[in-house]
């Protein structure tokens, strides 16, 4: 049975990447099953748009980070976290 | 170009189609095609493994292997190789999983989940750098590909995506 979104938000909080201005989209995260009706986790990252590029050098790193933190927190090394990226002008226009 | 960097420049093509506000139309295909692209390197790999040579049949074999891939039953399977433990059906086959080959088989399911909701779940909207980086994914878990194809665990990887569901592995 999966938690509620609070308890991914603070698994994530101690998520610190080096470029700055990344953050976690605390929004946007949702929980449920995914196509082959697994529980799954869903986290955007929301990237300044000028720093995109410079961060596509540590993003692998940064995903693989918000999967075990979240599920270090679940205690569910099974459960999979799909990460994705979003602009921060994206974010603010409303496009997502 | 092969078919499979074909795809690839199709999706990138798709992401950037509308230099303003991109239409979902393109967003959504362009997902779609980044995740064939990624399916037809992995399903072209695995037959080739499992039916080699120029011998006469073997092409129209490999034909046939290919039409047997089941994308719910891959992606299933590729969680196991992603994981932080290594799948214990395939512990024996596979050695230790290497970090490429982790990338490829948690790339295949992110790609396939973000291919489902793009053709299925119209509630959501995509982003343009939401599309663009799962291009960019496919193309990074190709090149992985390229670095693992070979390894032990790589050759138990193209045996266990068609296999899995039926043999549950060889130990």
């Amino acid at each position: 049975m999966l938690p509620g979104t609070d308890v991914i938000k603070k698994a994530v909080s101690s998520l610190h990447p080096r470029t700055p201005g990344v953050r976690i989209d605390n929004d946007d995260i949702r929980v449920g099953l995914d196509s082959t009706d697994d529980e799954a986790v869903w986290v955007d990252v929301i990237v300044p748009d000028e720093s995109i590029e410079e961060f596509y050098k540590e993003w692998a790193e940064v995903r693989r980070q918000i999967k075990e933190l979240i599920q270090d927190e679940l205690r569910n090394p099974e459960l999979f976290v799909y990460v994705r990226m979003k602009a921060a002008s994206e974010v603010e226009a409303g496009d997502s | 170009m092969s078919f499979v960097d074909d795809l690839l420049t199709q999706a990138e093509h798709l992401t950037d189609w509308d230099e303003t506000r991109p239409k979902q139309a393109n967003l959504r295909r362009s997902v779609s095609t980044a995740y064939y692209a990624l399916f037809h390197q992995l399903t072209d790999a695995s037959a080739s493994f499992l039916v080699s040579g120029s011998g006469p049949g073997r092409d129209a074999l490999r034909k046939a292997l290919r039409r047997a891939f089941a994308h719910t039953d891959m992606m299933k399977l590729s969680k196991s190789f992603a994981g932080r433990a290594p799948p214990n059906a395939w512990k024996s086959a596979a050695g230790s999983i290497s970090n490429d080959l982790k990338f490829v088989a948690d790339a295949f399911v992110e790609i396939q989940q973000a291919r489902h909701e793009a053709d299925y779940d119209h509630t959501r909207k995509w982003t343009k750098q939401q599309a663009r980086e799962v291009v960019m994914r496919a193309r990074a878990a190709i090149d992985a590909w390229e670095r693992v194809k070979g390894g032990q665990d790589a050759c138990a990887y193209l045996v266990a995506l068609l296999t899995n569901k039926l043999s549950k592995g060889p130990s």
